[in-house]
C-alpha cells in the first residue's frame, strides 16, 4: 500500500484499489453498481483533499478543538441512573436485559474454549464484551 | 411591514391579548398542512395545541414572558422525547429518543410551542436537502430549486411562513447556506455556545446548533433561550450569555481571498451591502485570510473522519434500522448499515475511514488539523485589526434540484462541496457567523455572511440588526407562499 510520501496520482489509484478494504473497515456492504459509483466518487474526493499537499505546515501543531480547549473533568460522582428497560426498549431485539444478536459462539464443545464464528466481528460483540 | 409574523410580533400580539397562542398555533398548522414544500418530517399537531393551551394559561396567569406561545420547529437532528428523531435517515426512521436535547428543553422552558420536526440532509450531510430519506425539500422562492442544506427544511419552513423560526445545526455552513438560499436570517454561534447534548452527532469538533428566523432581532431572542453552559456537553463553553454591544464606528474586514473567482453579480450585491454598512458609520478594511483555499479540503477530511467515527454506533443492535433475517453477526452489521445509510453518508464514512487509515493518517487527518490551526490563526490575526469580517455566504443563489447531485459514476460529489467554500473557514475556526439577506438576483435571495471573533455574537447581531433597520431584504417573502 503506498504510504504518505507517494504522489497524489498514486494515492488516488490506491484509494480505488482500497475500496474493498475501506468497506470492510467501515462495515459497509455495497452492491456492484453502488461500489463502482463510490469508487469513482472517492477518486474525485481524494483529488479535492490532495490540494492540502501544497500547504506548508511544517512545525504547526495539529488543532483538535477549535478553541484549543481541553476536556474539563467533573467530580467522580454518579449523577444519573440508567434506566436499562427504557433504553433497551429502543432495541430492535432485546430480552431479559440482553441485546439479541445472531449466535456468535458455537455450542460449547466437549472440551476447550468456545469457537467464535466470525473473524471480523468487532471486539465488543465477542463473549465477555457484551455491548 | 412583515407579511409573515416574526417572533417579536407574536410576542407583542400575545402580550396585548390580540390573539391566543392556540389561535396562532392553529394558523401555523393550517399553513403547514397546505404547504407542498416537504419541509417537515413530522408535524406534532396534538402536542402543539396542548403546549399552546398551557402557554395561554400561563399568559393569563402571569402575563407574557420569554417565548411563551411562540410556534417553532426543530430540525430533525435534535432529540425529542416521545416524538420521532429521524435525522432524515432510514437508519433512524422510527427512532424515538428517550430524552430531550438540551436545546429542546431550554426552548420548552421558555414556553415555545413545537409544531414539528423539519426535513434535512441525512445526518446533516449535504448542501441541498436532496440527501433525505423523506425526499427533497423545495425552495419557496422557486420550487424547482433547492432550499440549501443541511437545515433546508427549517429554512424553507421559515421562508414560507410556516413557522416564524426554527432550530438548525451548522457543521460547515448548514444554517448559513440555507438561510441565504431562502432569504432568511441564520446564526451559527461560536463552537461551544450552544449545547450539543441530544443533537445527533455528525462531526463533533464542528457541530453547532443555532437559530433560523426572519430577522436578526429574532435570532437574538432565540439564542438567549438556546445558549448557556451545559454540564451534559463536555465541549460546552462556560461563558457569559450574549449581551448587547456598542456599535460606534466598527472596522469591517473584507477578505480579498473571498472575492477571487466570485460571481460578478454576487460580488456587486455584497459590495452594495458593504456600502450600507459604511452608511451606518462603519469602515471597510482590506484584510487577508491567506489559507482560505485550504479550508474546503481540510474541512472534508476532518468532518468525514469524525463522521466515520460517530456513525460507527449504528450497528443494528441497540437502536435504529436492523436488517431482516441476518445470517450471522457480520451480516447483521453490514446489511443494517448498508440498508440504513444513503449514498452521501456512505461516501463520507468511506472518505473518513480512508483519511484515518494506517499510512494516510498523517498525510490527511493530521495535515488537515495543522491547516485548521493556520486557518484559525488567519482569523485571529485579522481580528487584531478589524471588528468583524464581511463575505458572501454562498458562491451562487439557490440552484436547480439535481444540478449538483452525484447520482452515477460520472457524477462529481465535490461540485456540491464547493457550495461551502465561504462558510467552512469560520466553522474550522469555531467562530460565530450570521447569514442575512442583502439582495436578489433573478428573483432569488442573496445572503451576506458576517463573521465575528469568538463569543462576540453581541457585536455580530447588533450589526445585523442595524443593517435590517436600514434595509428591507429580510422582510420580503416569496410570492407563492
Amino acid at each position: 500500500m503506498p504510504q504518505s510520501d507517494s504522489t497524489p496520482t498514486e494515492r488516488r489509484a490506491a484509494a480505488s484499489d482500497m475500496i474493498d478494504k475501506l468497506m470492510r473497515l467501515a462495515a459497509l456492504k455495497l452492491e456492484a453498481d453502488e461500489r463502482e459509483m463510490l469508487k469513482d466518487n472517492l477518486d474525485r474526493i481524494v483529488a479535492l483533499i490532495d490540494a492540502m499537499r501544497s500547504a506548508d505546515t511544517d512545525g504547526i501543531e495539529p488543532l483538535d478543538h477549535p478553541l484549543d480547549g481541553v476536556q474539563p473533568l467533573r467530580p467522580d460522582q454518579v449523577t444519573e441512573d440508567i434506566d436499562r428497560d427504557r433504553f433497551q426498549g429502543l432495541a430492535p431485539a432485546a430480552r431479559d436485559g440482553l441485546y439479541l444478536v445472531p449466535r456468535v459462539v458455537d455450542a460449547v464443545a466437549s472440551a476447550g474454549a468456545p469457537r467464535i464464528r466470525s473473524a471480523n466481528a468487532p471486539r465488543r460483540a465477542r463473549p465477555g464484551k457484551r455491548a | 411591514m412583515q407579511p409573515f409574523p416574526t417572533i417579536d410580533g407574536i410576542r407583542r400580539t400575545l402580550a396585548a391579548k390580540a390573539a391566543s397562542a392556540v389561535e396562532i398555533t392553529q394558523a401555523q398548522l393550517a399553513r403547514i398542512a397546505a404547504s407542498d414544500l416537504n419541509s417537515f418530517v413530522t408535524v406534532c399537531e396534538e402536542d402543539a395545541l396542548a403546549a399552546a393551551q398551557r402557554a395561554d394559561a400561563q399568559i393569563a396567569r402571569k402575563g407574557h414572558a420569554g417565548l411563551a406561545g411562540v410556534p417553532i420547529a426543530h430540525k430533525d437532528v435534535f432529540c425529542t422525547a416521545g416524538v420521532k428523531t429521524t435525522c432524515a435517515s432510514r437508519m433512524l426512521a422510527n427512532f424515538i429518543a428517550p430524552y430531550d436535547a438540551t436545546v429542546v428543553t431550554r426552548l420548552a422552558d421558555a414556553g415555545v410551542v413545537v409544531v414539528g420536526k423539519t426535513n434535512m440532509d441525512e445526518f446533516a450531510m449535504g448542501s441541498s436537502n436532496e440527501n433525505s430519506h423523506f425526499g427533497p425539500v423545495s425552495n419557496p422562492w422557486d420550487t424547482e430549486r433547492v432550499p440549501g442544506g443541511s437545515s433546508g427544511g427549517s429554512a424553507a419552513a421559515v421562508a414560507a411562513g410556516l413557522v416564524p423560526a426554527a432550530t438548525g445545526t451548522d457543521t460547515g455552513g448548514s444554517i448559513r447556506q440555507p438561510a441565504a438560499f431562502c432569504g432568511i436570517s441564520g446564526l451559527k454561534p461560536t463552537y461551544g455556545r450552544v449545547s450539543r447534548h441530544g443533537m445527533v452527532a455528525f462531526a463533533s469538533s464542528l457541530d453547532q446548533g443555532g437559530p433560523l428566523a426572519r430577522s436578526a432581532a429574532d435570532l437574538r431572542l432565540l439564542l438567549r433561550h438556546m445558549e448557556g453552559h451545559d454540564p451534559l456537553d463536555s465541549t460546552s463553553a462556560d461563558v457569559e450569555p450574549t449581551g448587547s454591544a456598542s456599535l460606534a464606528g466598527l472596522s469591517i474586514g473584507i477578505p480579498r481571498e473571498y472575492w477571487r473567482g466570485l460571481d460578478d453579480r454576487i460580488a456587486a450585491v455584497i459590495d452594495e451591502a458593504g456600502a450600507v454598512l459604511e452608511g451606518l458609520g462603519h469602515r471597510r478594511v482590506d484584510v487577508s485570510l491567506p489559507h482560505t483555499a485550504y479550508a474546503t479540503p481540510a474541512y472534508y477530511v476532518i468532518a468525514s473522519a469524525e463522521a466515520s467515527t460517530n456513525l460507527a454506533r449504528y450497528d443494528g443492535v441497540r437502536y435504529g434500522h436492523r436488517a431482516d433475517s441476518p445470517a450471522d453477526l457480520d451480516d447483521l452489521y453490514l446489511r443494517s448499515r448498508s440498508e440504513g445509510f444513503g449514498a452521501e453518508v456512505k461516501r463520507r464514512i468511506l472518505v473518513g475511514t480512508y483519511a484515518l487509515s494506517v499510512g494516510y493518517y498523517d498525510a490527511y487527518y493530521r495535515k488537515a488539523q495543522r491547516l485548521r490551526r493556520l486557518i484559525r490563526q488567519d482569523f485571529l490575526d485579522a481580528f487584531g485589526a478589524v471588528d468583524l469580517i464581511l463575505t458572501p455566504a454562498t458562491p451562487t443563489t439557490a440552484f436547480r434540484k439535481e444540478a449538483l447531485q452525484a447520482v452515477d459514476e460520472s457524477g462529481d460529489p465535490t461540485a456540491m462541496y464547493q457550495q461551502d467554500i465561504y462558510t467552512v473557514p469560520a466553522s474550522l475556526a469555531g467562530l460565530p457567523a450570521v447569514s442575512i439577506p442583502c439582495g436578489f438576483i433573478d428573483g432569488l435571495p442573496v445572503g451576506m455572511q458576517v463573521i465575528a471573533p469568538h463569543f462576540a455574537e453581541d457585536r455580530l447581531l447588533a450589526v445585523a440588526e442595524a443593517f435590517q433597520r436600514e434595509t428591507d431584504w429580510h422582510a420580503r417573502t416569496p410570492e407563492k407562499s
